[in-house]
């Protein structure tokens, strides 16, 4: 669903067509933000980036990757074709008390902050690239004519949410709690169907 | 997504809540921002530093009495015991001895820095403390030379029955300490003076070149200068863009020299070789030889393939993530901490919450809306306070998961506890009627 459509559809449930208590540009910036709050909870949304493995290094700031990323969860190394295995500071501790200084082809990676994790071991030279598929935030939409990234079943949620925005803007506090819970509702229903249910059910039945 | 300040999002939020300033004042909602941006950053966990110390321990002022503190500034210790109830401050055993009328006994050494441990010829009755940063709020690990330190505590070391304090080698131990909050110790304890990087004349802005027993080489995408000048004085309003000083100031006679020889010259002393002096990158193509990179800036990024320099942004400022250096340290021979964070000051209008994600700042807003819809007079709106209140423990929620940015990958199983080479080390424990052990 285009912007513009789901802008319109918005100030309709909000009763202000002519968008005078709920302005345009706020519309489309709850949109944005629903986006957000749904690739938050779902991890919707997914990309690819590459980096380059450097030398000496240990430590990746997410930030250097990619401007949109979230959080990874699947790294591969495209010089061994090996998915790097998780593991944890205090689990390479127990492996080695000097795992820090160790170099090699990295193999696996842990976290350390929500803007950094580190590799093990860490490459004594630059070469190879590390394939990082991770869950984004959305991007801003960016006219109206711009789609929002979700399967077209799926629109009722950041209507739900624009609409708990107007709402929200005139202090009506039942209105608020009815289409918060109703987005919430849809919520569960875009996670299933961005998640789980995108995988046939033949592929789900028990095994005899 | 850009990223704004603060004060686009109070604008936001006043825009929200419909007053400009008559019901919640701009200077109140920013004191809710700072608090929502303290309790999202704190509760969630989910900032994450290094931090390095050199030893022996260092801090900015030492007292006698605390109320020193006050006048110190920094971290401060006070390096005096208090006796007789609290009316006299000691240095020694012997003069609380000798003030209670008992024999006086030979003391250990005393020391006001713990710094001065590698001139005090041996160890003193004090603990080895280090004073955590401002902007510290939980430890996760300490290392020291990149080993894991195994945590340990007062009680349970106290069992060996020796003064474990001054033991010297190599640190294996941390506990939480005895004294003051936001301060820890460490044991075995090291006495010989050590600093990884020194700031030479830090009070003159950036570090602008790197030396010591490594090698470090400047490289520099930018290496072509506008205008090559003589002295500061002709940099006027008709020069623009990057300058390079070709001369050197000789402070004694206050003259502008170019050659080395004439430094030597002028001080009379014997003419040394001096090398060719350049004005532009462009006359390496005729004089036929490289000339030294012209370094532009302070330095960006700093790379070895041996190990890696770590960015390590503390502060919340305004764009603070495209700073430059203002400290470096070293885990080599030092302890390394991995700690939580929080932000060292309140933000200002013109500051961004840098700290967390960009797309993260509507929940300080939540937490704003639920303190002003919550609060008693005009304007209040119960529910609207707990939904927004409710919203915000989402985001610290959500954080909180982002901190683990492996929770995705990893398949998590029962392990058992505690795991092999992590749990403090057994020490023997031996009957009362032992004789006394002294290390």
């Amino acid at each position: 669903m285009k912007r513009s459509d789901l802008r319109a559809r918005i100030a309709d449930a909000c009763q202000d067509t002519s968008m005078v208590f709920f302005s345009q540009a706020e519309i489309n910036a709850s949109i944005d933000e629903a986006m957000e709050v749904i690739a938050e909870h779902t991890g919707a949304i997914r990309r690819t980036a590459f980096s380059l493995i450097r030398e000496g290094a240990n430590f990746y700031f997410l930030n250097s990757i990619a401007t949109d990323i979230m959080y990874p969860y699947r790294i591969w190394n495209e010089h061994r074709n090996q998915r790097l295995q998780t593991t944890s500071i205090i689990e390479l501790d127990s492996l080695s008390r000097l795992w820090l200084d160790t170099s090699g082809d990295p193999d696996r990676w842990f976290p350390v902050s929500w803007d950094y994790f580190g590799i093990y071991p860490h490459p004594a030279a630059a070469g190879g690239v590390l394939r990082i598929d991770y869950i984004a935030w959305p991007r801003d939409l960016l006219d109206d004519d711009d789609d929002i990234e979700l399967p077209e079943s799926l629109s009722d949620a950041p209507l739900s949410y624009g609409v708990y925005e107007g709402q929200a803007r005139e202090w009506h506090d039942q209105g608020v709690a009815q289409w918060w819970a109703m987005f919430l509702a849809q919520l569960g229903q875009t996670k299933a169907k961005t998640g789980i249910n995108r995988v046939q059910q033949s592929d789900l039945r028990r095994r005899n | 997504m850009s990223q704004t300040t603060v004060k686009d999002e109070l604008d936001e939020i006043q825009n929200r809540l419909h007053d400009q300033g008559a019901i919640w004042t701009r200077a109140e909602l920013l004191r809710w921002y700072n608090d929502g941006y303290g309790a999202l950053v704190a509760d969630s966990g989910a900032v994450r530093r290094f931090y390095t110390f050199s030893v022996p321990p260092r801090f900015a002022a030492a007292g006698s009495f605390i109320w020193e503190e006050r006048h110190g500034g920094g971290t401060f210790r006070k390096f005096m015991k208090s006796a007789l109830g609290g009316n006299i401050e000691c240095s020694y055993e012997w003069e609380v001895e000798f003030l209670e009328g008992a024999t006086p006994t030979n003391s250990d050494p005393f020391v006001t820095q713990l710094w001065e441990l590698e001139y005090a010829g041996g160890a003193i009755d004090d603990h080895y403390r280090f004073y955590l940063p401002k902007s510290h709020e939980r430890i996760l690990r300490v290392a020291w030379d990149d080993k894991r330190m195994f945590g340990s505590s007062d009680k349970e070391i106290d069992w060996t029955g020796s003064k474990w304090w001054q033991r010297e080698g190599e640190p294996a131990f941390w506990l939480r300490g005895l004294d003051r909050d936001k301060t820890f110790e460490v044991y075995d304890i090291q006495t010989a003076y050590g600093q990884n990087y020194f700031l030479d004349g830090d009070g003159f802005g950036l570090a602008r070149r790197l030396s010591g027993t490594r090698s470090y080489s400047a490289s520099s995408s930018y290496r072509s200068n506008d205008y090559a000048y003589w002295t500061p004085a002709d940099i006027g309003t008709f020069l623009q863009g990057v300058g390079w000083r070709f001369t050197k100031h000789d402070s004694v006679t206050d003259f502008d020299c170019m050659y080395q020889w004439e430094v030597d010259m002028l001080a009379g002393n014997t003419l040394t070789d001096s090398p060719t002096v350049f004005m532009y990158y462009w006359e390496a193509e005729i004089l036929g030889s490289e000339i030294p990179t012209f370094p532009v800036g302070a330095p960006r990024a700093i790379s070895s393939p041996d190990r890696q320099y770590l960015p390590m942004a503390y502060d919340t400022g305004e764009l603070a993530q495209l700073g430059a250096a203002r400290d470096f340290g070293s885990t080599k021979d030092a302890i390394s901490l991995l700690e939580t964070i929080i932000s060292t000051r309140d933000l200002e209008e013109d500051d961004s919450p840098a700290l967390i994600p960009v797309r993260m700042y509507k929940y300080l807003r939540f937490y704003v809306w639920a303190l002003a819809f919550g609060r008693t007079g005009e304007g209040q709106r119960p529910a609207l306070a707990k939904h927004y209140r409710e919203r915000f423990n989402q985001g610290v929620a959500l954080l909180k998961l982002l901190g683990d940015l492996t929770h995705r990958d990893r398949d998590y199983q029962r392990s058992d506890l505690p795991i092999e080479g992590i749990a403090p080390m057994r020490r023997p424990r031996l009957p009362a009627t032992y004789p006394r052990i002294e290390y």
